[in-house]
């Protein structure tokens, strides 16, 4: 057992990073969040107003971009966790000759260039990309699919990326679960169907919900792919967020925005760590 | 309830035989253990009478039914495994209901059973807790009830006993035992601990390379060894090398030693085992008693272990109990070793060790 003295000392540098390079400049932001901006001037120095946070409740188009961002966060991690837990059980349960090149697969995307792998996807998805020139030749449609600059893009792309979290971190939890216990399941008359269901998957729970945080904190926070396969024009929070601060100056809009990320995505984890102890009755 | 048989059940790995040809019978209502160092093949015969191996050649039969075949959740088995394996996500009720609700039991009868399972392990009052609030002990005790809760035809014991520390072992045999004697459900037990396999079951199978060396009453077990190997095993007991000399072993020296049954040629080469408390330490000669020296010895509370040196060299360890008057012996002094002639056991030099 270590003391608490010992424990801070342990987390000392890490939290002295987080400090310096994280939580300064997002005090330092508050304050800038309530400002007023003039177009043309600038913030208005001394100024104070609820007026950036109320817009983005009130007003359509912010309220649209928050909303597409939440139900994009949402699609994304449904998708990687449908398509993740299977892979996950493969490399675990799987053939152990399997595991490394499985293994492999999944980290592969990884070491690709965030830029590239988001290139990579414009070649397939656009009006005349792979994918669309391929089932116009194969006479399935007549003209390309809308693939591009819209939520079907950015879910393909986002699932791509984030994929590797969600299955790294499902294996881990399936590795977890020991063989005995299902096992016990079966001799005591329980089908392979009825021990996933009621043993497997629920003893898997943390996983599902750490992989499913991870993955749904990093789509809503990504600017990069939904900027390169969204466009200008098909915004989620993080490119307006961009955009606030680079092209239309306007620091305090973009703050609240910020704030405003911020704030859902530790209502998210508060929520999911909640569920997590009351669905898996442990932790 | 009903018998299990395996019939020439085989199992093999690649080229490696885990389990070569076994085959045996256990009555209905009766409790065998499989004994055997690690590595012997026990645990996997336990498998594959649970359905979670499959065996490579042979037949497993539990009553009339072929379940060779079979999955797990087909064979109406309870299995009790070393690691506890309970439902971490589950009351210790839900996991005593698990079986019984995968029957179709359901509503107040099954909770009369959950309860009645509980009650027989000592563990009325425990439903609410989850597995992990309870103590090692306790948890062995849950998966005991949540394997005999459904009425299994054949209950399964994968060294239950062995992550527990002795003394709780010791309670949680005597627990077994009474079990056992109140329901009689066919058994097979699988431990590495002789004393447990010696105490519990009805018949014990020694086993050793995937092979089955003896299966019989403990009494023939220890007493009676069919082998080497058997013999070695079971009990501590000193190996000395002989010859068969007109119905007597000589040993060297002008030692022999006449035991009860001699069932091997005149002239051949012998081996001798004799249990370290089957020997009794003498001060004074008698007749057909070996002389020796003590060499060393050991004080170890209920018991003194003297290390004595024979005439002719080889040294035998002998358990005296610690209150009788030779445990006082010291180093270098001379004593003398009786031994019952049935307590004499003559196998032939150089079979299966």
């Amino acid at each position: 057992m270590t003391g608490q003295r010992s424990a801070w000392l342990l987390i000392a540098p890490l939290l002295l990073v987080l400090l310096l390079s994280f939580v300064v400049p997002l005090v330092l932001l508050l304050p800038t969040s309530f400002q007023e901006y003039q177009p043309g001037q600038g913030m208005v120095a001394g100024s104070f107003t609820w007026e950036n946070y109320l817009r983005i409740a009130t007003d359509g188009y912010y309220r649209e971009v928050v909303l597409r961002t939440l139900a994009l966060g949402l699609g994304v991690t449904v998708l990687c966790l449908l398509t993740g837990y299977p892979v996950a059980y493969l490399i675990v349960r799987g053939h152990p000759r399997w595991r490394l090149p499985l293994t492999l697969l999944v980290i592969f995307p990884l070491m690709l260039n965030l830029v590239v792998r988001s290139f990579g996807w414009i070649v397939l998805l656009t009006n005349r990309g792979v994918v669309n020139n391929l089932l116009i030749d194969l006479g399935l449609i007549e003209r390309p699919l809308k693939l591009m600059f819209n939520m079907t893009g950015l879910l393909i792309g986002l699932t791509h990326i984030y994929l590797p979290f969600m299955v790294l971190m499902l294996v881990a939890a399936l590795q977890n679960v020991p063989r005995d216990v299902e096992a016990a399941a079966a001799t005591l008359g329980s089908s392979r169907t009825h021990v996933f269901w009621s043993v497997t998957l629920p003893l898997t729970a943390p996983g599902i919900i750490g992989g499913s945080i991870l993955v749904f904190v990093l789509t809503i926070s990504a600017l990069v792919t939904p900027r390169m396969l969204g466009g200008p024009t098909y915004q989620v929070m993080a490119t307006l967020i961009y955009d606030e601060y680079m092209q239309l100056l306007d620091w305090p809009s973009g703050s609240a925005l910020s704030f405003a990320l911020a704030a859902s995505t530790l209502v998210i984890i508060w929520l999911s760590s909640r569920m997590t102890r009351r669905w898996a009755g442990m932790a | 309830m009903s018998n299990l048989s395996l019939r020439n059940i085989v199992k093999r790995y690649g080229k490696t035989e885990v389990v070569r040809n076994a085959s045996f019978q256990i009555a209905e209502g009766e409790f065998v253990s499989l004994l055997g160092p690690s590595g012997c093949g026990k645990t996997t015969i336990l498998r594959m009478v649970a359905g979670l191996l499959e065996p490579t050649e042979g037949q497993i039969m539990i009553g009339e039914r072929d379940v060779t075949r079979l999955p797990p959740n087909k064979r109406n088995i309870g299995l009790v495994f070393q690691s506890y394996a309970l439902f971490p996500h589950m009351t210790v009720f839900e996991n005593v209901a698990f079986g019984l609700r995968r029957k179709g039991e359901s509503g107040k009868p099954l909770e009369e059973r959950v309860n009645a399972a509980l009650e027989m392990v000592r563990l009325g009052g425990y439903g609410a807790r989850f597995p992990r609030q309870l103590s090692g002990g306790q948890q062995q005790r849950v998966s005991m009830a949540r394997a005999i809760a459904p009425r299994p035809s054949i209950l399964l014991f994968d060294e239950p006993l062995s992550n527990l520390d002795a003394k709780l072992r010791d309670e949680m045999q005597i627990e077994l035992k009474r079990l056992q004697q109140e329901l009689r459900i066919t058994t097979l037990f699988v431990t590495h601990d002789q004393a447990e396999a010696l105490s519990l079951s009805d018949r014990v199978g020694v086993m050793h390379g995937g092979v089955i060396q003896q299966l019989d009453r403990p009494e023939e077990i220890y007493h009676r060894p069919a082998n080497a190997f058997v013999a070695s095993f079971i009990g501590k007991p000193n190996r000395l090398q002989g010859r068969i000399e007109a119905g007597t072993v000589a040993l060297g020296a002008g030692l022999a030693l006449r035991p009860e049954r001699l069932d091997l040629p005149e002239g051949s080469e012998a081996e001798v085992f004799l249990r370290q408390e089957a020997i009794r330490v003498l001060r004074t000669p008698e007749p057909g008693a070996l002389a020796g020296t003590v060499a060393l010895r050991a004080f170890s509370g209920p018991q003194v272990q003297l290390v004595v040196r024979l005439a002719h060299g080889a040294e035998i360890v002998v358990e005296v109990p610690s209150a009788e008057d030779t445990a006082s012996l010291a180093p270098g002094e001379p004593v003398h070793l009786a031994i019952r002639p049935r307590d004499i056991i003559v196998l032939p030099q150089g079979a299966a060790s």
